[in-house]
């Protein structure tokens, strides 16, 4: 019989997070694993947000060998299909004024998960926590009400009064504890991701400081991060296992195949003599609303487990640490108290749900709706007018500059059903991150909104 | 420029599973095909209306779990495999 205080399932972030500091609090603390290392079943291509370094003071000493943040990435507005090429880019940088000093910093620390994992892991052992590797977790121990351990598939049994249940996306143990049988299909995205392997000192010729890209266009959409030795192209977000199905044919795998074939990625796998390695799919919860479901009498789910993940990007890694955090605070506490009860626990969600965590939600699908709606014609046509208006009368060489000039504010009249359409988006987000402040700005816009609409309606034609 | 084409089935890395891990019920099964659309790997068909999973599954199966989640008819049984076996993503 394996007697712990608290057994932590999953050695990802979220479950090394929890392992670390329940073990710097003194609990006796056991790890299940079930791959052969850590990361070995967790794919992203992954960049971790600069408020893990502001807020977790060991990422400061972060060190693996794939390191490397991201002072400069690229976004790339693509040519509808079948044309691959680009129509604008534009670079991005982290601003230089923010609240704290990483976010002018990095805007991402970008490395492999294996190793970032693993690096985590180490932590927690460091610390006194024990890492079971090979070690699926199977079935829930109940004692009454409670939770009161778990059995692995090899029938050992692990006795702890309150368990940590970090274990992703598809997480058996709240299946077992009886919390949630499955996500529904608007919870849950499956993302496709292909790893290139490529020439470490071409990368560093032809892709310089710039390591992320993000691609843009009409029903086009993705990623590419770039590491020392190969680069991770990923789909577009902004669908799940229900738009697939409603599609009827899985969205996520045909848009990574369809980005290999997008003109700068064609470009970047001759220039750097590259070729595919991996190919992955993984799950990624992506929850309109705060979940409230994530305990019982003693267990607490964290991290993907819990469908944390941020509603807007599905950003997780930092959500996964922050929660599985709390949650070792409140076992700890628990402890103390000898109180491992559901009415207890529930705690754990109370201060999540208010923590910053948990304020991400408030926007809910307002915007989750903005994010799909990137890949509209309507959004490719905003940057399509943007680009001529700004650089049409500076670089043309097909009129005097002076008439280029007086075709600016023609362009500017064809740009507002596509500035009304951001309206619609950003408003009822931005009013929900400052209300006060632009309370008076809104009610004015929204007033001459409908107005513009009208005449919209009446003048609408392309340029 | 020349069509650089993904080989999912050749790109991933498996650790053959001793055991099964995903089953279906055929009893439950409506052949609905939504865990033919999802299946990234292209692991599922319809015989006889009814779903059936390719007999060698366990060498391309990523453990996303998708089939079972879009089973409307709970039809599809799915755990992982045991501890240190299937999926290896050494670059995730
Ligand atoms: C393609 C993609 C790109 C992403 N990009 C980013 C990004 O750039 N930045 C970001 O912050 N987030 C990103 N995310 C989200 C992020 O990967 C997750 O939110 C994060 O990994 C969640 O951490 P976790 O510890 O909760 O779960 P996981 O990282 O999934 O860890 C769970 C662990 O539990 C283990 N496990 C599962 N079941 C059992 C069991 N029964 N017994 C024993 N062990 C078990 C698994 O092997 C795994 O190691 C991305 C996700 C995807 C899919
Ligand atoms: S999703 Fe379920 S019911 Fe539909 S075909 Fe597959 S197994 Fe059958
Ligand atoms: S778990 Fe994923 S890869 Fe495996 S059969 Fe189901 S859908 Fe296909």
């Amino acid at each position: 019989m394996n007697n712990y205080d608290l057994i932590v399932v999953g050695g990802g972030p979220g479950g090394s997070a929890a392992a670390k500091e329940a073990a710097d609090a003194g609990l006796k603390v056991v790890i299940l694993e079930r791959g052969r290392f850590c990361g070995e079943k967790n794919s992203s291509g992954f960049g971790l947000a600069p408020k893990a370094a502001r807020d977790f003071d060991y990422i400061k000493d972060l060190d693996v060998p794939s390191l490397w943040s991201t002072k400069f990435g690229v976004m790339h507005i693509v040519e509808p299909m079948p044309s691959n090429s680009e129509r604008m880019t534009w670079g991005l940088t982290p601003p230089k004024r923010n609240s704290y000093p990483q976010a002018s910093e990095y805007l991402v620390q970008m490395m492999y998960r294996p190793e970032f994992d693993q690096w985590m892991a180490d932590l927690a052992t460091k610390a006194g926590a024990e890492l079971k590797l090979a070690t699926l977790a199977t079935d829930v121990i109940w004692e009454g009400k409670n939770v009161a351990g778990v059995v692995d598939g090899k029938g050992n049994t692990y006795r702890a009064p309150v368990v940590i249940a970090a274990d992703g996306a598809h997480s058996l143990m709240a299946n077992k504890a009886g919390i949630r049988k499955r996500w529904d299909k608007d919870q849950i995205a499956v993302l496709a991701t292909v790893d290139f392997e490529a020439d470490p000192e071409r990368i560093a010729e032809y892709c310089g400081d710039t390591n992320v890209h993000i691609f843009m266009g009409p029903d086009r959409g993705g990623y590419c991060t770039i590491c020392r030795d190969g680069f991770h192209i990923g789909s577009r977000p902004a669908k799940t296992l229900q738009s697939e199905i409603d599609a009827g044919r899985n969205l996520s795998t045909r848009s990574v195949i369809d980005n290999v074939q997008l003109d700068f990625i064609q470009r970047l796998i001759k220039a750097t003599r590259a070729r595919p390695r991996e190919f992955q799919l993984h799950f990624l919860p992506w929850l309109k609303t705060f979940n409230e479901r994530i305990f019982t009498g003693g267990l607490m789910l964290t991290g993907d487990a819990a469908g944390v993940p941020e509603p807007f990007m599905a950003e997780g890694v930092w959500q996964a640490m922050y929660s599985s955090r709390l949650a070792a605070q409140v076992a700890v506490r628990a402890h103390g108290d000898k109180d491992f009860s559901k009415a207890y626990l529930k705690k754990y969600m109370e201060e999540l749900k208010v923590s910053p965590v948990g304020v991400d939600f408030t926007s809910g699908t307002v915007l989750r709706d903005f994010f799909a709606a990137w890949t509209s014609q309507t959004f490719y046509d905003l940057f399509d007018n943007l680009a001529d208006a700004m650089f049409y009368s500076m670089l043309t060489f097909a009129e005097p500059h002076a008439h280029g000039m007086l075709r600016v504010p023609a362009i500017m009249v064809d740009m507002i059903p596509q500035l009304l359409f951001m309206s619609r988006y950003y408003f009822p987000i931005a009013e929900e991150a400052s209300r006060d402040k632009i309370k008076g700005f809104l009610a004015g816009t929204k007033m001459v909104a409908p107005m513009l609409q009208n005449m919209m309606k009446a003048t609408a034609g392309g340029k | 420029m020349e069509k650089l084409l993904i080989e999912k089935r050749e790109l991933v890395t498996v650790i053959e599973s001793p055991v099964d891990f995903i089953s279906v019920d055929h009893e439950k099964c409506v052949g609905c095909k939504n865990c033919v659309i999802i299946c990234g790997m292209n692991l599922w068909k319809i015989r006889d209306g009814k779903a059936v999973l390719e007999t060698d599954y366990k060498k391309f199966c990523t453990e996303c779990a998708s089939c079972y989640t879009v089973c409307d008819y709970d039809a599809i049984k799915f755990t992982f495999p045991p501890g240190g076996y299937g999926i290896v993503y050494q670059r995730g």
